[in-house]
């Protein structure tokens, strides 16, 4: 029997015996993030462009949280994808942890279990089905007339030439759990 | 060749051994061996009752071989060789089997095969034992003098021990003046001693030490021989001022009209083309800059000439090389300050009001370029709010900064923090943005406490993007874990405590002495917890902060540690030489040269001899002294005239053999 | 000089004005575009979502400029870090390049790396030259001061090989001093314009946008000029937009592509540098400069 005091607002946050840290994951991953590495600084949160702004978001906080073996919450929350991929971070950290790198990483393995942002669903259908992220848009000017890229005379939008064979590759690539999520 | 009477000892070393490998078994194997007379197993074969029981043997059993299966031989090699010398055998005829590191400590989950194999290691060592010559380790005479590299604290310390046991002391300083970066200090921590004032006395003592020779000005230019016998080329770089005759007045400094950044300043200062670093110089004796010497770059001038009244000004002076025997060299050359330049997200070098911590040393110490008022660079008015950031360039895995901690960083921004508190008043914020603070060492954590007492504030965070207003403010963002703030820190004056790299020349050096360099580029110590003031060349020693980061207090118990082996190096007169080297059958060798482009230590030499009146060869010699017995000669010669005494051909070979029938 | 164009996916479905100054400006200044047939998304976007796929992308785009046998030219910054990423990434492990060329080879399509990677940026200081950009200027913007804004992708990581400095940039500045107008440094200057924001943190994005936007007002620029088509959809487009989100003081910054300012300068007309397109006032301003001029 568990005795102790009855938990209060702010619970402790228990660490089991066995921590599954992520670290190993993410470090496997193909970019160079290391979050083992890091060493407290606060350099990057210092530097941080979406931190100022979105308080929750510290990516010295995140990176310590995943070496602790707390992440499994973070890769279920929207707190990683609140990045502004600003790139400071990756350029003044001291020991190449990258927190930027860290969380495309932890991003990468979230939308393998199917937590995604709706806007990248979407620009994930986009893609496969003309090769770019965003359909064609009309432009509109102050005084509210409106083009097209024909009525710009610009030339025809770029696109692979075969499709079907460009989104069956991408599948292959990884975009198929993607989708088939999307679906379900 | 005498017949062989083995004895064979087997050592359990408590459980080490005995806990995986059956030493029973194996001893009983091993007196079944051709040649092995007496063969036991014994629990601590070291101690003193194992080394009677090998002695006793030696006399009452006629041996005089000895193979102990035990530990590594760097563990007890030497012991047992001192067991059998006692007993009257020479001690070379000891062959070691190492069933421990080699054998039951790796194996130890399988104790079957750990107990095959330790049977097969003895059968091995026996094999050898039954080959194994006599050797006599050789006297070499060792020159009573030291040549210490470096006239820092490290230096001088060395150099001070040294003289008083009365050996001769040549201490090299290739600035005009000896004191090193201590010099440059205002105060030092934790005590708050000037450190002007306590370094030079010591300086004194130098320059009045019948026992010490101070060449300042001075380079090493090539280093040859051996432990003992150090044969070093020393040049005396031209003053274009006779040190014999210069009285130190310093008239010419008042006359002479050139100017020149003052490096002793960092170049915050200025000095004359004639010039000494500091008032307190030693020895006191002027030297011209000749690039920035009106004489030397235009022809005109020579105004210090005119007023010198010693005579002392020579314009037409060469620099000469001197020649020295020693028996140690004591490397003491210091190190260099991290340029911050490299890290352009600071804006040093962008911004005027941001300097490097050693150039707040300068502003602070009164025969400063500031004669001790701190202000900023850019309106020359004391600064009200002052910021440290630590760590700048050290702990970096960029390419740009050094991987380790410079170790003096923490406590050196606490002690200019309180020095900041002290000048300025106690309206003056100071704030320190650190990652850890470090203050370890004796009486560092008190002074620490003293320092948060006077109300310097503390931020655990660290900035990067520093910007400048238009007054010279600067201004950066950082946060702070410790309240998890942003904070907007408005800085008049911005300090970064710098890390600290080899010194200028340490490549040079390290080829001249032929010692290797660590991986962060400082000089490698022997071994970093036992031995780290001696390195792989024996007879030379490190000194101070060319063996790494470190502070002045452990760079003078550093200095000391150098100067004590030095000393026992020296104090008999003579050196021993292990006779484990290679020996040259003159008969086979052709003069061929590989061996000489092997040898990392320049231990052999293809030389001229005359075995005959009439006939003049080259025959490879190789210097005992100097060989390390490593055996790449050995490999290299082509006709096998090279074979290492202790390690022959035919002992390996028979070696081999025994492992593979076994 | 030839260079292969890549336009990416935003240049092309939206930010048409950026692409029309920089069809009618590059040539006349000695550099041909040839656009690529079969290009797609460099996959950045959706390098959070699966990096296999990021470089598969990349990779497979370098590898149609390879075909081509030019060098590459992406005009949005963030398709040319990602294709500098790319190109060291698969220069350093062979096990992913042999993965990706697999999957490649099923276009018909094979990477090799030898397509040099250039920027906008780049291109116009190191290969033009601000002395012929000074020369080929007709209409020079005189008396307006310029706020440049670099983005970070431009920037940063200086790991790989990127046209300016990561802390201390100057190329941009001396761009617009090429055409004529004044511009000085600043302290926001290497803030961020937060548009990856967009799909997370609406509200979080509005405030860093407009926050620089009044940033540079409050100095005293007349206008910002950048070379990044998510600044500009952020700072132009979305001007309108952030002021209302804030809702605080209310700021107008005229926000212009460099290559606008460029062609303009070189004497193109307005519409030819699609300065219609821009929702910030932009011709407000360059009437002023031509006002200027005349008396």
């Amino acid at each position: 029997m568990r005795t102790g005091l009855s938990p209060g607002v702010s619970p402790p946050v228990r660490t089991s015996k066995s921590l599954p840290t992520l670290v190993a994951e993410l470090e496997s991953m193909i970019g160079s993030q290391k979050p083992g590495y890091c060493y407290q600084c606060a350099k990057c949160t210092s530097s941080c462009t979406a931190s100022r702004y979105i308080p929750e978001f510290r990516p010295h906080e995140i990176v310590s949280t995943v070496r602790l073996g707390l992440a499994r919450q973070l890769l279920e929350s929207d707190l990683i994808w609140m990045c502004a991929g600003c790139q400071k971070c990756v350029e003044c950290c001291p020991q190449g942890v990258s927190p930027y790198e860290v969380l495309v990483a932890m991003r990468n393995i979230a939308s393998e279990i199917g937590f995604i942002p709706e806007g990248y669903v979407r620009m994930t259908g986009t893609l496969l089905e003309k090769g770019l992220v965003q359909p064609e848009q009309t432009a509109a000017t102050r005084n509210l007339e409106f083009f097209d890229r024909e009525s710009l005379k610009l030339p025809a939008l770029p696109a692979p030439s075969d499709m079907k064979r460009f989104s069956s590759i991408l599948r292959e690539a990884g975009f198929d759990k993607i989708v088939r999520r999307r679906r379900s | 060749m005498v017949e062989p009477r083995i004895g064979v000892y087997v050592c359990h070393c408590g459980l080490n051994i005995a806990g995986s490998v059956d030493v029973k078994e194996v001893a009983e194997h091993a007196s079944h061996l051709p040649g092995v007379v007496v063969a036991r197993e014994y629990r601590y074969v070291c101690s003193d009752p194992g080394q009677q029981m090998i002695r006793e043997d030696i006399d009452g059993e006629q041996l005089n071989r000895v193979v102990v299966a035990a530990c590594s031989p760097r563990m007890h090699e030497f012991t047992f060789r001192k067991t059998l010398q006692e007993a009257g055998l020479n001690p070379y005829l000891l062959e070691m089997a190492n069933i421990r590191e080699h054998c039951s400590w790796p194996h130890e989950k399988e104790p079957d095969l750990a107990t095959e194999k330790a049977k097969a290691l003895v059968t091995m060592a026996v094999a050898k034992a039954r080959l194994v010559e006599p050797l006599q380790a050789k006297s070499v005479p060792v020159e009573k003098s030291t040549l210490v590299i470096g006239g820092g604290i490290a230096g001088i310390s060395a150099s001070l021990k040294l003289a008083g046991q009365g050996f001769k002391v040549y201490l090299v300083e290739r600035e005009p003046s000896i004191g090193g970066h201590m010099a440059q200090l205002d105060k030092t921590f934790p005590t708050l001693d000037c450190s002007a004032c306590i370094l030079t006395p010591m300086m004194v003592d130098v320059s009045h030490n019948p026992d010490i020779e101070l060449l300042a000005y001075s380079e090493v230019k090539g280093v040859d021989g051996y432990v003992g016998n150090f044969k070093v080329t020393v040049r005396r770089k031209p003053r274009y001022v006779d040190e014999e005759k210069c009285t130190g007045c310093g008239t010419c400094a008042t006359k002479c009209p050139a100017k020149a950044p003052n490096e002793f300043d960092l170049g915050s200062g200025t000095r004359k083309a004639i010039y000494v670093p500091f008032p307190q110089s030693v020895p006191l004796k002027y030297t011209i800059d000749p690039e920035h010497c009106l004489y030397f770059e235009k022809g005109i001038c020579k105004v210090c000439e005119k007023f010198c009244e010693a005579g002392a000004i020579d314009f037409a002076q060469q620099p000469t090389d001197v020649e020295l025997s020693v028996g140690t060299i004591i490397v003491a050359t210091g190190f260099d300050l991290f340029d911050p330049t490299l890290l352009r997200e600071y804006g040093y070098g962008r911004f005027k009001n941001v300097i490097a911590a050693m150039e707040l040393e300068r502003m602070s110490d009164a025969s400063g370029p500031t004669h001790g008022k701190i202000q900023r660079r850019s309106d020359g008015e004391p600064p009200r709010n002052v910021a440290f950031i630590l760590c700048v360039g050290s702990r970096e895995e960029r390419k740009e900064g050094t991987e380790y901690c410079c170790r003096i960083g923490c406590t050196a921004a606490l002690k200019e923090a309180f020095m900041l508190k002290n000048k300025l008043g106690d309206d003056v914020q100071v704030f320190i943005c650190y990652t850890d603070l470090r203050a370890f060492g004796k009486g560092q954590e008190e002074f620490y406490r003293k320092v948060r007492d006077l109300g310097v504030r503390f931020i655990h965070g660290k900035p990067t993007e520093i910007h400048q207003e238009a007054d010279g403010t600067l201004i950066f963002d950082v946060f702070d874990t410790a309240t998890n703030m942003f904070l907007e820190v408005e800085a008049d004056l911005l300090v970064l405590m710098t890390g600290l790299v080899p010194s200028r020349g340490t490549e040079e050096l390290s080829r001249m002495l032929k010692i290797p360099l660590g991986q962060d580029g400082f000089f490698m110590e022997l071994h970093p917890k036992l031995r780290p003031a001696q390195t792989a060349i024996d007879g030379v020693h490190l000194a101070g902060t060319a063996q790494g980061p470190k502070d002045i207090t452990d760079s003078v118990s550093h200095a000391g540690n150098a100067a004590a082996a030095a000393a026992a190096l020296m104090a008999s007169g003579e050196q021993t030489v292990e006779p484990i080297v290679a020996s040259v059958n003159p008969d086979l060798c052709r003069g061929c040269g590989r061996c000489e482009e092997i040898c990392e230590y320049g231990a052999i030499q293809v030389q001229e001899v005359q075995p005959f009146r009439w006939a003049r060869v080259l025959a490879a010699n190789v210097n005992e002294a100097v060989c390390r017995g490593c055996g790449a000669c050995a490999v290299a010669c082509p006709t096998g005239a090279i074979s290492m005494k202790h390690y022959t051909d035919r002992q390996i070979q028979a070696m081999i053999k025994a492992a593979v029938e076994a | 000089m030839k260079l292969a164009l890549f336009l990416g996916c935003t240049i092309p479905t939206e930010q048409y004005a950026f692409e029309i100054s920089v069809r009618e400006t590059l040539p006349k200044l000695g550099v041909k575009l040839v656009d690529m047939k079969g290009a797609s998304c460099c996959g950045c976007p959706l390098r959070s979502v699966n990096e296999t796929a990021w470089l598969y992308l990349s990779a497979r785009n370098l590898a149609l400029a390879e075909e081509m046998k030019l060098d590459v030219l992406p005009l949005c910054n963030l398709c040319e870090l990602s294709f500098q990423e790319v190109t060291k990434l698969l220069a350093s492990r062979p096990d992913l390049k042999e993965r990706i060329n697999s999957l490649l080879e099923k276009e018909g399509l094979h990477y090799r790396g030898e397509s040099q990677v250039k920027s906008l940026m780049g291109v116009l200081y190191d290969d033009v030259g601000l002395e012929r950009i000074a020369q080929s200027v007709k209409r020079p913007l005189n008396g307006i001061k310029i706020a440049a804004h670099y983005g970070c992708h431009t920037l940063m990581p200086s790991e790989y090989e990127r046209p300016d400095d990561p802390w201390n940039p100057h190329k941009l500045e001396d761009l617009i001093r090429a055409v004529g107008a004044e511009t000085e440094d600043y302290r926001e200057k290497l803030a961020c314009c937060g548009a990856l924001l967009v799909a997370s943190a609406e509200d979080a994005l509005a405030h860093v946008a407009w926050s620089k936007l009044k940033a540079v007002g409050d100095r005293g620029f007349d206008a910002m000029a950048l070379v990044c088509p998510f600044c500009h959809k952020m700072f132009d487009a979305r001007q309108e937009a952030f002021n209302l989100v804030v809702g605080r003081e209310h700021v107008t910054l005229p926000v212009f592509y460099y290559v606008q300012l460029l062609g303009w300068a070189m004497g193109i007309s307005e519409k030819g540098v699609g300065l219609n397109l821009n929702m910030s006032p932009t011709r407000t301003l360059l009437r002023k400069v031509r006002r200027r001029r005349k008396s």
